[in-house]
């Protein structure tokens, strides 16, 4: 009988071991190759002393860091209203449905709000400023990722709000805690989870966000999605383009570290 | 133990699944029967007329499949499982796909009409004696402006892109090539270079350009000046052909010390099954008549002198898609560097890319 | 109204939309005694606990604590303390930190929470067990930090929502025994809330019985087990034998043909009412000296007793609870005394049955 439980994870093993441990490893093996075939660290060498690339990963974590930030800050309330409402599933549903939409699409609607004659700016001229620009910048690109991203951030939250006891809240009233002390040692303490979760969901993929920073970035934007990009489509250094990968894999690795579960015991205050 | 089959048996349906769709994907993809010609091309580089055309004269039927860069057309057909008659890639795709070995050596007994090309875009280096391919197209890189935001003749030259007055109004081409290249020309030097001093002043000198660049981007450039995003582009004559035709602010300017000449030839790949239809649509296209009305409908400026007769002067005199001899002797074609300095080139380009105002 | 009453409730109505939860209650609760609402699910007992609490509001009437109306005051600013069915704890906290809750947002000086905490977790038989994890408590441990962590703020009334009924049935005595006791040491009001008649007769001073919204009857345990004001009561708290019957006279019923004395009075002649006979007062005896007759039918050993049921000749039920043990299929006499009979008028309330019985025992 556990034998044949064993048996069971086959599939899924095979289903590992085929679409993320074998493509894992492949970019690791090619990462010590360099444009002349030949089995070297060079690459890695490159990766640190070049300064371009290291300055390149801090700047990929910084705007990571600000998507994350922003998305948090919007999504934990929105998440903690959406658990009050009345229609929760339709709300729900609107959130999610700008997910389904191509990403470029969206990219691109935005470009249509953001340009010189854009929405934006047809709204600032008539409150009578001049037009701005809006597109290429920062603040644009931080903006339509948050956006992006929401979704994936709201979800999580939502989830582990909508999961929390109510009688848990009741017990913190009923103890003397008021709606602020309620929520700052009991709620969030135990949405924590799904904050994580969401944390996950939103810094991994920003930190290789690579169409993004074209179209609304211009460029002005570099993270290591466009280095890899670079690497594997114009200059076809497959080796130079897999180095960087490796390094946003260990990026991966220690977020999913830092922000998974840890097995608690004792007080937390 | 049912499910587990189950689960198993269905893993394995998926992977054929993918297989036998991607074998009929590239299967689909350069059919050839006896009849059928198969051209692998350009989105929207040809005139349809000339299709039908083509299809009348000579009765075979043209399967027109695109792509939408080289690189894309060279990883189809590097692959294998195609099969395509002919097709249309950049000067330096050709070198190296003729480094390659995946191109056929040209049998121009076969070839009617050489001569109607002007003998300046016939034996260049990247395909001596044109051993392998037939121009199609031949165009420049150049600067595009809008005359609401900049006076007629306040752009000239590519040293003119530094002039503090464009402060954040400058949109570049995502390309290391043309954008270091347009440094080197600035300077002097030749956009081939591969002298490290010389790449290593280029790439200094683009950093102090940084200001005035609001962005480097890609196809959109060309959305982005029809709309009046921005007011100076760096751009191909040929996307410049259809701005200009969309707006009419727009103007071209080539620098006159030097800039990037750029071809599309046909050429005809190893793996193609109806060679005799790929001749036969060489020479169609080779007459001055089917060449002048092509290049008519996309914009682009051919290589055919007997065909630039045959089109009306306002475009064969417009000096931005035609340009003098002497503008012409200073500009360069793209020589494959090889993979070093490709990465040279490419490293200095993401620096300036990353080099903040 | 009594200067002993911490709580009381004048016409208090609950409901959502059109759903009446509660029809006009009134209640008063006393200083230090042991109060149980007891009914089915839905009869709207937590509703009153909530209604302490301050987790709902009344749609109508008057709530007060102390003297105090308490209608708008929010629960954090009550001096009553809940249990809750599923105890609430916080699993992200240990045991200590869950019970410190209270008095850390009272913001106590460190020393005296630890003092109070280990105090209060001796008390529930829980010393040393601070540093644990919720998720390594067992359920009866869990029950216990759920009752300190509400004691240890003191409150006037404790709450507590049918808290045995996650547990087992050796726990659960075990943990009636202690909460009475406890009840008894601290002094404090308790309000327990739960729908097994069992717990509220061993753990009660004052039982409420209610139904559908309402208060049916209240009283000591041993009232409303002897007395049951109606059918209702009577079914619900302990088993009953209920016949139809006509009260003849003042002391004087007559059921399943027979008319017996009784010790109840104050009805027209001739009423029709209902008449209980407990199962543990019959006493099984020979046909002759029987002042019923019934024919076992079946019989179910118990433990304590056995567990006979019978028909007598009209075809009515008869549980017995006997000691001796009968013969099934046989015929057998059952006896019992005038006062083992209870008379239930039809319709009558409680105000109406306490009249009656004062008048009648004034006598």
């Amino acid at each position: 009988m556990k034998q044949n439980k064993a048996l069971y994870f086959v599939p899924y093993t095979f289903w590992l071991i085929l679409f993320v441990i074998a493509p894992i490893l492949l970019i690791i093996y090619q990462s010590f190759f360099n444009i002349h075939d030949d089995f070297t660290l060079e690459n890695y060498q490159t990766y640190f002393q070049s300064g371009t690339y290291l300055k390149m990963t801090l700047n990929s974590f910084w705007y990571a860091f600000l998507i994350t930030l922003f998305t948090l800050l919007i999504s934990y309330p929105t998440a903690y209203l959406l658990t009050k409402t009345k229609h929760k599933q339709l709300w729900l549903l609107l959130i999610i449905l700008p997910t389904w939409i191509n990403l470029l699409l969206k990219a691109y609607a935005f470009i249509g709000i953001f340009s010189m004659n854009g929405t934006a700016n047809q709204f600032l001229s008539f409150m009578g400023i001049a037009p701005q620009q809006i597109l290429f910048t920062d603040a644009s690109f931080l903006f339509v990722a948050t956006y992006i991203e929401i979704p994936f951030m709201i979800l999580p939250i939502y989830n582990a709000l909508e999961e929390l006891n109510p009688s848990l809240i009741s017990a913190s009233y009923d103890l003397g805690a008021n709606s602020w002390q309620t929520f700052r040692r009991v709620v969030f303490p135990l949405s924590l989870t799904g904050v994580k979760s969401g944390v996950q969901a939103v810094f991994i993929p920003s930190l290789s966000l690579f169409m993004l920073t074209r179209l609304i970035g211009g460029n002005r934007v570099i993270t290591l999605g466009t280095a890899i990009e670079q690497h594997f489509l114009v200059t076809e250094n497959w080796g130079m383009g897999s180095t960087i990968g490796v390094f946003l894999i260990i990026a991966m690795v220690l977020t999913m570290l830092l922000t998974g579960e840890k097995k608690k015991k004792g007080a937390i205050r | 133990m049912k499910r587990l089959a189950l689960l198993g048996g269905l893993i394995a349906a998926v992977c054929g699944v993918l297989i036998f769709a991607n074998h009929q994907l590239n299967r689909a993809q350069g059919i050839t029967s006896g009849n059928t010609f198969s051209l692998y091309n350009w989105g929207d580089y040809i005139d349809p007329e000339l299709i039908t055309k083509f299809e009348e004269e000579t009765g075979y039927v043209v399967s027109y499949e695109t792509f939408d860069s080289n690189e894309a057309m060279y990883t189809k057909i590097k692959q294998g499982g195609t099969n395509y008659d002919m097709a249309v890639p950049s000067e330096y795709m050709i070198e190296r796909m003729i480094d390659e070995n995946m191109l056929e050596e040209l049998d121009h007994t076969q070839i009617k009409g050489l001569d109607n090309i002007d003998q300046q875009f016939l034996d260049l280096p990247f395909d001596p004696d044109n051993q392998y391919s037939i121009p199609y197209f031949w165009g420049t890189l150049g600067i595009i402006y809008n005359d609401k935001f900049v006076k007629e003749g306040e752009i000239q030259h590519w040293e003119d892109l530094w002039k503090p007055a464009f402060a954040d109004s400058v949109m570049l081409i995502d390309g290391a090539r043309e954008i270091m290249g347009l440094s080197l020309n600035s300077m002097g030097h030749s956009l081939n270079s591969k002298n490290d001093a010389e790449l290593a002043a280029a790439a200094e000198k683009l950093d102090h350009l940084t200001p005035n660049v609001k962005a480097i981007v890609a196809d959109e450039i060309k959305m982005y000046m029809i709309q009046e995003e921005s007011s100076v582009a760096v751009t191909f004559s040929g996307e410049a052909a259809e701005m200009l035709y969309e707006n009419e602010h727009l103007h071209y300017v080539i620098p006159n010390e030097g800039t990037n000449l750029w071809f599309d030839n046909i050429v005809i790949p190893n793996t193609a099954k109806n060679k005799e239809a790929a001749y036969a649509f060489i020479n169609f296209m080779l007459e001055p008549e089917n060449a002048a009305q092509n290049a008519e409908y996309i914009g682009y400026s051919t290589p055919n002198e007997e065909a630039v007769k045959l089109m009306p002067e306002e475009i064969t005199e417009d000096e931005q898609f035609y340009p003098s001899d002497e503008t012409m002797k200073h500009m360069e074609v793209y020589e494959n560097l090889g993979q070093e300095y490709i990465g040279i080139y490419n490293d200095y380009f993401l620096e300036f890319k990353m080099h903040r105002k | 109204m009594t200067g002993n009453a911490i709580i009381e409730f004048n016409h208090v109505k609950k409901q959502y939309d059109d759903n009446v939860i509660l029809k006009d209650i009134d209640l008063e609760i006393e200083r230090g005694k042991f109060y149980t609402l007891l009914g089915p699910s839905g009869c709207g007992k937590t509703t009153i606990l909530n209604l302490v609490a301050g987790f709902t509001e009344a749609t109508e009437g008057t709530i007060t604590l102390n003297g105090k109306k308490v209608n708008d005051i929010p629960p954090n600013q009550r001096t009553v303390n809940t249990v809750f069915q599923d105890y609430a704890l916080f699993p992200h906290m240990n045991v200590f930190e869950n019970v410190a809750f209270g008095l850390r947002i009272k913001k106590m000086n460190k020393n005296v929470i630890k003092e109070k905490v280990a105090e209060v977790l001796k008390m529930v038989q829980l010393s040393g067990y601070e540093e644990r994890g919720i998720s390594e408590m067992s359920g009866g441990q869990r029950q216990r930090v759920a009752i300190a962590r509400a004691l240890v703020n003191e409150p006037d009334v404790l709450l507590l929502d049918e808290p045995l009924s996650a547990l087992d049935l050796k726990l659960r005595t075990d943990m009636q025994y202690e909460l009475r006791e406890l009840q008894q040491r601290l002094g404090i009001t308790f309000i327990f809330v739960t729908h097994d008649q069992e717990e509220a007769l061993a753990m009660s001073d004052i039982i409420f019985v209610m139904k559908e919204g309402e208060i049916v009857q209240s009283g000591t345990p041993v009232d409303i087990y002897d007395e049951p004001i109606n059918r209702y009561v009577a079914d619900f708290i302990g088993e009953s034998n209920i016949v139809k019957g006509t009260m003849i006279q003042d002391y004087e019923v007559s059921f399943v043909g027979h008319t017996f004395e009784c010790v109840d009075a104050g009805m027209r002649p001739n009423e029709k009412v209902e008449v209980v006979l407990r199962p543990e007062d019959l006493v099984l005896t020979s046909v002759e000296k029987g002042k019923l007759t019934v024919q076992v039918d079946t019989q179910l050993f118990r433990g304590v007793h056995y567990e006979i049921i019978g028909y007598d000749r009209d075809g009515n039920e008869w549980m017995v609870h006997s000691t001796k043990k009968a013969k099934v299929g046989s015929e057998v006499g059952l006896y019992f005394e005038p006062e083992d009979i209870h008379v239930m008028r039809f319709g009558e309330s409680e105000q109406e049955f306490d009249a009656r019985l004062e008048s009648y025992e004034e006598e």
